[in-house]
């Protein structure tokens, strides 16, 4: 049962779309208006519930087949045709009180009711869902500067780099440039002593360091030349030997 | 210029390849039956989309598994939607052009409100053109796979993390071709991937997801217009405000193309419940358990998580609809259409005994 709660809990929050689902259920039964394809469509989601998500046994079998992720079993969801079922019975509801001859003031107010309740029960997403764009590739800027300073400047075909590992930096350049390879973590590396370090033990063409850090300034250029800047990055390249 | 009119390109190829195509292969498909949904045209579109989309599984899994290149499954698949496309046009272009009339006439004769509803579909997506949304978790692993594949020639054997080469795939992605599929779409059309997902597919997806919705509410309503038109409506604020978890099927998904599930979610499931309803309803013929089957095979290549839902929501519908009928011969059938699925759950428990046999690691 607590695979249950959870996946319920999970799933819904703490919003009402559950107690509009149930409602928009039972409307769809027990309305005689509504056709027999609807009713047949809210049986179906009620065996889903009751028969598969909602059900302790097959959860606890279901969720071995995602590999124990149960958030990753949150898809059973989709089983239900949730939105289906929902705009449904509340048209079903709505026509049910409000025919076409009935004046416009009744129908608008209807459904202004209708839409609050909707409002009320859900959320919309917030701001941190969506974030501002700075190029045609909707990445972060300095991510998408680095990658074309880097392509500008390789020797290699497949250029080997040490960038910050931030979910900005280093998954925006392996969204993308696909030729850039991103061997290490270059906010690992805090002075000159494991710079150095890094460069006897590994193999690298370009390193990229914030500009608000101390490193910048004590880069030796007989090692590494500046090939570029971004808003907040220094890129550095390797000087041949 | 020369970056526009190559993005212009782009769209043209997008729009030939998920807005011709499609149509024409489903228009072959459907010319057999003598369903009313045959005259529908976002009927035949989704029967060739869900066909196209499981060609690409069938090309891909053992492409993937043989360790081929990209450029042979490019090669292949682009030789299969050829020869579909030329079967369609030589045996069904009175048919396609009958179906495109009917359509036209249909558009023609549409109520005015119609024009809110397209609004309350298409502003969101000219309004998220300017925003993006947050990428974390798993949206940047399928980006990143998707662009390796164009770059590297190769199905899936690079490290995601790095960018470096790897010599193994897992389950997940060896079983399930979507990725290849959008990155098929990636090399046709000559657009990168980033751009092809969040700024282009929106515009194909967001509409045909509520396209669907419409689908099923003229299946429910029986074409009442009014009731279909309030329906449309309610469903638009109902997932506009279902954002309580990241989980219901909302507008997040709606625009989260490159994410196999939402794929999943708001196209291929919706459509496999009207599907199966339809038919079970009507009493399905041998051509139409052929398509269930295919059906089965287009959710298999979205996600693994797809070749559950299939089985499961095809067998609960074909077991409500054999109560209410009394043919229990469906529930026998139906189970006989889901074979690709099982075939590959099992594929999927085994994967590392069938690697070790195909001497995959070399």
């Amino acid at each position: 049962m607590d695979i249950v709660n959870f996946l319920n809990t999970t799933f819904y929050r703490d919003s009402s779309y559950l107690v509009l689902t149930v409602l928009c259920l039972i409307w769809i039964l027990v309305d005689s208006k509504c056709s027999k394809r609807g009713k047949r469509m809210a049986v179906y989601a009620i065996l889903c519930y009751f028969g598969i998500i909602w059900n302790p046994i097959v959860a606890s079998y279901g969720v071995v087949f995602f590999g124990e992720d149960m958030y990753a079993y949150m898809r059973i969801f989709y089983l239900i045709p949730l939105m289906t079922i929902l705009a449904y019975g509340a048209t079903s509801f709505y026509t049910h009180c409000i025919s076409p001859e009935d004046e416009r003031r009744k129908k608008v107010i209807y459904m202004l009711l209708l839409v609050c309740t909707i409002m009320i029960s859900g959320k919309t997403y917030g701001k941190s869902m969506y974030r501002d764009i700075h190029n045609i590739y909707k990445i972060d800027q300095d991510a998408y500067e680095i990658s074309n300073i880097i392509m500008e400047n390789k020797g290699d075909e497949r250029p080997i780099a040490w960038v910050p590992k931030t979910e900005d930096i280093w998954y925006g350049i392996r969204q993308y440039e696909g030729h850039i390879i991103l061997e290490g973590d270059s906010n690992t590396i805090t002075d000159r002593t494991e710079l150095y370090q890094a460069m006897r033990e590994h193999e690298f063409e370009f390193i990229v360091f914030p500009k608000s850090g101390k490193l910048c300034a004590q880069i030796s250029e007989k090692l590494f030349l500046e090939v570029g800047q971004t808003e907040n990055y220094i890129i550095y390249k390797k000087v041949e030997s | 210029m020369i970056a526009i009119l190559k993005i212009v390109f782009g769209i043209v190829c997008v729009l030939v390849l998920l807005g011709v195509c499609p149509f024409v292969i489903g228009v072959l498909l459907s010319k057999k039956t003598s369903h009313d949904l045959s005259y529908n045209f976002i009927y035949v579109y989704m029967l060739g989309l869900m066909l196209l989309v499981a060609v690409s599984e069938v090309i891909g899994v053992p492409l993937t598994l043989m360790k081929a290149s990209f450029s042979t499954y490019v090669l292949i698949y682009s030789g299969v939607l050829i020869l579909l496309m030329l079967l369609a046009v030589l045996t069904a272009r009175q048919r396609m052009a009958e179906l495109l009339k009917i359509t036209i006439q249909s558009v023609k004769n549409a109520d005015r409100r119609w024009g809110w509803i397209l609004l309350g579909v298409f502003l969101p997506i000219l309004l998220l053109e300017f925003r993006t949304t947050y990428v974390y978790g798993d949206d940047k692993v399928y980006l990143a796979m998707v662009n390796d594949i164009v770059t590297s020639n190769r199905l899936y054997l690079t490290n995601i993390e790095t960018g470096g080469t790897d010599g193994w795939v897992i389950a997940k992605y060896a079983l399930s071709s979507y990725w290849l599929w959008i990155a098929y779409l990636v090399k046709i059309s000559k657009v990168h991937v980033l751009i092809l997902c969040k700024t282009i597919l929106p515009f194909v997806f967001v509409p045909l997801g509520y396209a669907l919705q419409g689908l099923l509410a003229s299946y429910l309503f029986k074409g009442e217009q009014r009731k279909i038109w309030i329906f449309m409506f309610l469903v638009l604020i109902f997932t506009f405000f279902g954002g309580f978890s990241t989980y219901p099927v909302t507008y997040r998904f709606y625009t989260w193309v490159w994410q196999s599930k939402a794929f999943l979610a708001i196209i291929a499931v919706p459509f496999m419940f009207l599907y199966c309803s339809y038919i079970y309803e009507k009493g399905p013929s041998f051509r139409d358990y052929v398509f269930l089957a295919i059906m089965n095979i287009a959710m298999s290549s979205t996600t693994l998580t797809g070749t559950g839902l299939a089985v499961a929501m095809s067998c609960v519908l074909s077991m409500l609809y054999a109560v209410l009928y009394k043919r229990l011969r469906i529930v026998f059938y139906t189970i006989l259409t889901c074979i690709p699925s099982f075939f590959i759950m099992v594929f999927y428990l085994k994967y590392a005994a069938i690697l070790e046999k195909i001497n995959f690691y070399g």
